[in-house]
């Protein structure tokens, strides 16, 4: 590992002082990660609080005073009801994140299992789940994320469910790949040789071996789950209505973009600022964590 | 160092197979090429062709319209949709037609007025000599109407429009030309929403009999102005003038209808000239009524929007939590959110203009308080009921609003959208009646009473009756106005009909829709009150 | 490499069918009953029935599956519920909008994102290439549909500048690429910005290459090793990531197709989900599923072809 790490760190540029910092501090000293973590902490600040900040209730309907524009009272204009925007916007983190958190979680877990299994198991049993993987991969992420949803009815749960599906494969295959070429490292041989059972072997060397690879894919997933659940919604396949969120947000804009912009730029913004944050901050952390792996997978 | 070659030579390879995948698919759909480029098809909007001077005979005139969706069924029989029969209207005629306003109709296939017998039971009839069907089908006979007619009847066909000639007993062929339209029992929706609908439309028993249902379906064969040219699917339908046409030749040389399904791609369409005529949505009316290249025309159709309630539904089956709902929700505005104020608030489910119409009958205002008193009376504090609409714009806004209102009289709505499929299924007869509480509602009509009527009968409970409610006087009365011939007696028996459906409070009338449609100023079209447009009458000023 | 094509196309056309399998098993799971969405709501319970039978779709499902299989087969993706008519010619009629656009954008991200990338490689580390790849970033993060109305928004409704509504026709090229010409950037955007930061990432990797300190001891000038020798090998990793793109731009052709009202394969695949028409949907999700499978597959395959690296390691 040790030659690795080197390799590594001498990307970021000051090798002795990549050694010695822990990767909060060397987060701090790069402006885009810092940028990153203070969406990400506004972000967590709403998820928590937001219901006790909000200008408005999210709720609160005035039909007499709907698609206005910014005022002193609606900082972002009006809804097609006469809701303030911005508190919905502010509300509408709940089911960005909430959506976006377990589903790529999920999408982890499950692909850990799998890959796990097809790596550890080989032979015919890791074929077949290759053939599987390969099979939902056959489909744009979108797409099979379109095709499940068309037989779900559309809930905050089961956008989760149908995103984790979309993401699983890639999670499977990282591991996969992972427990391959770790299986064969003479320190597994030795622990072998000393009669450690396969599910031993798998919890203490290989999976926290592998854990800083997918925390990146993890990082770098969150901002396309949260693109993903904004497009369902979007499209009409994701939230219900009355639950504000950023996708349905912006298709009632949509709708009405000839008489009022602001919902469609409200909503933009809050998914702009968003995916540029998480991304930020998951490049910073790919580059401290693991400099080789380059470019996100999706888009 | 030769990878660049190499790698222009893919990006040529992958440039070129798109570009004939491109072309090989272009053509596939198309049945008919179009002889003409779509710039040909700008009509100009100033100076009116001199008649000493006629435009360039190469020059075609085309009448660009949009369709809010495709089109799925051309045939008479069948016709699922308002956009199926704006198309079909142009090739099929039927013996009257409404001439653009559906208080009156007029003769047309006919060489001299109908005969009608004492008892009102035997209509004869005889047709023009010399009407010629498209595409070589030959001549119309009485033959082709006995056949138009007496299929309606036929169980092996089935069609969904059947109870349109539920009165038929046949069409007797009593010449080349004439027959007589034989009716079992006195039947007084003939006139107004039989003979003059696609259910009066005459099909070529020829055609049918050669290319069958299914690829007439899609390929219609009439004696109308206009014959089918060309359709590709999701994008346009095409017709062409019919040179044999036996009346007077229509003003323009094709017809084309464009799938334009969101309302405000059509505004652009509009305002960028793609299209000459079409539907807009309410909140684009005040844009194209100061515009000064277009004319609005509101339409007060005779359709009806509201929210059923299930009687049925152990939640809902006490009248007094009906008349709680009823109270709490805010139809104004609901009419002021969904369509910004441009619809009329409906009393019934019968527009004013409709014979029969309750112009009485109460308009429930908004009085969370009374609601509250009622949920009291059925000794409820609160309540869980779900609301289900198909998903489009205006359901979802009002839905929202009857959420937001219901909740603060202490009812809890939870909001189900469904796309038009399910929404359309789930609801249908007894898995409706058990799954289904409120559901939010919207029908269209043909001009007669009946034809609105129907659909709430006890025997509607199996299908189309959401409210899921059976009242055998209704039913009494319903049989009883199909038969009544007296106008002044037929509108009282409707009013009392809904006066039996406001004491079962299982309705809450929202709306009487007005279509906006935009005509180019160039243009004069020809809607009616069914929200259907009748192209090949369309004429250009 | 003759190995390692045939492996890679057996995979391939395996991976095709049991794509395929799946698809159709799980059609049949959307809930909605085909037959009354496509008789309409008067129809009666016996004409539903008779249609129901004539469709197969009394079979048990395993027989529809295969059904469905042999006559795709034949070229035969099966009916339209709503219109009876084939499933494959509403493709046909969508098909060429989609690969007008995919073409168009790809071509519109080659020709910005390359350039971008080699400006910034040029002078690493320069506040231009800090710039521009901040810019990247922001371009890779941005959600296709965002892209979509924002333009919309800011050059259709804002300056009233193009209309942008349908796709026109191809008899008049012209009009055509007009109205092309919003929807391929709202699909390009991203593209533009991750072709810059490939580009980047791998001419730096290669400029670092011995050849060519090699070719810098030489004398030779800076601006003939970027383009004589650099360039061509840096955008060799391109022609990899074309098939994922092509991916990327099937999903977010949906989106763009609805927004710009274009009636092509991603809004067929749209509407058909939406109004639970499944025979459309299956097969222009499945046509989708095959595009990208074919392009991953070319994409490989030339990948492997220009790499001279990759070619004498595979041999």
């Amino acid at each position: 590992m040790s030659v690795e790490e080197t390799t590594m760190l001498a990307a970021i540029g000051d090798e002795s002082f990549a050694k010695r910092t822990p990767v909060i501090r060397q987060l701090l000293y790069r402006p885009s990660a810092v940028f990153g973590l203070a969406v990400i902490a506004v972000l967590v600040v709403l998820l928590a609080f937001g219901p006790l900040l909000v200008p408005h209730p999210h709720t609160a309907q005035m039909i007499s005073r709907r698609l206005e524009g910014p005022s002193a009272d609606h900082w972002l204009g009006t809804d097609h009801l006469g809701r303030d925007l911005l508190s919905r916007l502010m509300i509408g983190t709940r089911v960005a994140l909430g959506t976006a958190f377990p589903s790529v979680l999920a999408a982890l877990l499950s692909g850990l299992v799998i890959g796990l299994v097809a790596g550890y198991a080989g032979g015919w049993l890791d074929n077949l789940i290759l053939i599987a993987m390969d099979t939902l991969q056959a489909f744009p992420a979108l797409l099979l994320a379109l095709a499940l949803m068309a037989l779900l009815d559309p809930s905050i749960n089961n956008v989760i469910l149908v995103i984790a599906i979309a993401y699983t494969p890639g999670y499977a295959r990282v591991v996969r790949a992972q427990v391959l070429s770790v299986k064969e490292e003479q320190f597994i041989e030795v622990e072998r040789s000393l009669g450690a059972g396969h599910l031993r072997i798998a919890l203490v060397h290989i999976v926290p071996n592998m854990l800083p690879p997918l925390l990146i894919m993890l990082a770098m997933d969150l901002p396309s789950a949260i693109a993903t659940e904004a497009g369902l919604s979007f499209l009409g396949l994701g939230v219900r209505p009355p639950t504000p969120s950023w996708g349905t947000i912006l298709s009632d804009g949509f709708e009405r973009i000839r008489t009022t912009p602001w919902p469609v730029i409200g909503g933009s913004l809050a998914l702009m600022i968003t995916t540029l944050g998480f991304t930020l901050f998951g490049e910073a952390l790919r580059d401290i964590l693991d400099p080789r792996v380059s470019g996100s997978r999706r888009v | 160092m030769k990878s660049l070659p190499k790698l222009s030579c893919i990006m040529v390879v992958v440039l070129v197979l798109g570009t004939v995948l491109a072309a090989c698919g272009a053509e596939e759909p198309s049945t008919v090429p179009s002889p003409t480029p779509p710039e040909a098809a700008e009509i100009e909007p100033t100076e009116p062709p001199e008649p000493t001077q006629p435009p360039a005979p190469e020059e075609p005139k085309i009448l660009k319209l949009r369709i809010t969706s495709d089109m799925r069924d051309l045939d008479p029989a069948f016709i699922p949709q308002n956009v199926d029969s704006n198309i079909s209207s142009n090739i099929h005629e039927g013996l009257i037609v409404y001439p653009g306003d559906l208080t009156k109709t007029e003769e047309i296939l006919l060489a001299e007025p109908f005969t009608v017998s004492d008892d009102g039971l035997t209509i004869s009839f005889r047709l023009h000599e010399g009407i010629q069907f498209h595409k070589g089908f030959g001549e119309l006979t009485a033959e082709d109407v006995k056949y138009s007619f007496e299929r309606f009847q036929d169980p092996e066909l089935d069609p969904p429009y059947r109870d349109d000639w539920a009165a038929l007993d046949k069409v007797e062929v009593t010449g080349r030309y004439t027959g007589d339209i034989i009716l079992e029992e006195p039947f007084a929706p003939l006139w107004q929403s039989t003979l003059p609908v696609t259910a009066g439309w005459i099909v070529s028993a020829a055609a049918m009999e050669e290319m069958g249902r299914d690829a007439l379906a899609t390929a219609p064969v009439g004696t109308g102005p206009y014959e089918f040219a060309e359709w590709i699917p999701n994008q346009r339908v095409v017709l062409r003038r019919f040179e044999d046409y036996w009346g007077e030749p229509p003003e323009w040389d094709e017809i084309h209808f464009l799938v334009i399904t969101e309302s405000s791609a059509a505004e652009i369409a509009l305002e960028s000239g793609a299209v000459d005529f079409g539907a807009v949505g309410t909140d684009a009316v005040e844009r194209f009524e100061a515009n000064p290249d277009f004319d609005v025309y509101p339409v007060d159709t005779l359709n009806y929007t509201w929210m059923a309630m299930n009687v049925q539904h152990p939640n809902l089956e006490d009248v007094n939590v009906r008349r709680a709902i009823r109270a709490g929700i805010a139809v104004d505005s609901l009419i002021e959110a969904a369509y910004d104020g441009r619809y009329a608030r409906a009393r019934s489910m019968m527009a004013p203009s409709l014979l029969g119409a309750w112009h009485d009958a109460p308009l429930y205002e908004r009085d969370v308080e009374q609601a509250r008193a009622y949920l009291a009376e059925a000794g409820l504090e609160s309540l869980d009921v779900t609301l289900t609409f198909e998903n489009i714009t205006e359901n979802a806004t009002m839905a929202e609003i009857i959420q937001a209102n219901l909740a603060e009289a202490g009812i809890n709505v939870e909001l189900i959208p469904q796309e038009g499929g399910l929404f359309w299924e789930e609801g249908y007869g007894a898995e409706g009646a058990r799954v289904r509480q409120l559901t939010l509602m919207a029908y269209a009509t043909n001009p007669d009473p009946a034809w609105v009527t129907v659909w709430f009968t006890c025997a509607q409970v199996e299908e189309w009756n959401w409210m899921y409610w059976c009242n055998e006087e209704y039913d009494r009365l319903h049989d009883e106005g199909m038969r009544e011939m007296d106008p002044e007696a037929r509108a009282e028996i409707y009013v009392e009909m809904q006066q039996l459906m406001d004491e079962a409070a299982h309705s809450a009338w929202i709306a009487h829709p007005t279509s906006f449609f935009v005509a180019k100023r160039t243009i004069s079209p020809v809607v009616m009150a069914t929200g259907e447009f009748i192209p090949w009458r369309f004429t250009s000023k | 490499m003759a190995y390692y094509i045939f492996k890679r196309l057996v995979m391939a056309l395996v991976v095709m069918l049991l794509a395929t399998v799946l698809l159709a098993s799980l059609a049949h799971l959307i809930p909605g009953d085909p037959v009354k969405l496509m008789l309409g709501p008067r129809a009666s319970e016996e004409m539903s029935a008779r249609v129901r039978t004539e469709m197969g779709l009394d079979d048990p499902i395993p027989v529809q599956v295969a059904n469905f299989v042999i006559g795709l087969l034949q070229g035969d993706l099966g009916r339209d519920f709503a219109t009876r008519s084939p499933v494959s010619n509403m493709i046909s009629a969508a098909l060429p909008h989609t690969v007008a656009l995919a073409v168009a954008s790809l071509g519109m991200a080659v020709l910005i994102g390359i350039p971008l990338g080699v400006i910034s490689a040029a002078r690493p580390s320069s506040w231009l290439d800090r710039t521009l790849g901040f810019l990247s970033v922001s371009l890779i993060t941005v959600p296709t549909y965002v892209s979509a109305l924002l333009l919309l928004l800011l050059f259709a409704v804002g300056l009233n500048l193009i209309s942008s509504i349908g796709a026109g026709d191809f008899s008049d090229p012209v009009g055509y690429g007009k109205q092309l010409l919003l929807p391929a950037t709202a699909l390009a955007l991203t593209w533009i910005g991750y072709l810059a930061r490939l580009v980047r990432t791998s001419l730096l990797e290669i400029l670092n290459q011995n050849y060519i300190r090699t070719a810098r001891a030489y004398g030779l000038r800076e601006r003939t090793i970027l383009f004589t020798y650099a360039l061509k090998n840096a955008l060799i990793p391109t022609v990899a990531v074309l098939g994922v793109g092509m991916g990327n731009l099937l999903g977010g052709a949906v989106f763009v197709e609805v927004i710009f009202t274009r009636p092509g394969l991603g809004s067929l695949i749209y509407r058909s989900i939406t109004q639970r028409n499944y025979p459309a949907a299956r097969g222009a999700i499945l046509v989708a599923a095959f595009l990208f499978v074919l392009a991953n597959l070319i994409a490989d395959m030339s990948y492997r072809y220009l790499d001279p690296r990759i070619r004498t390691w595979e041999s």
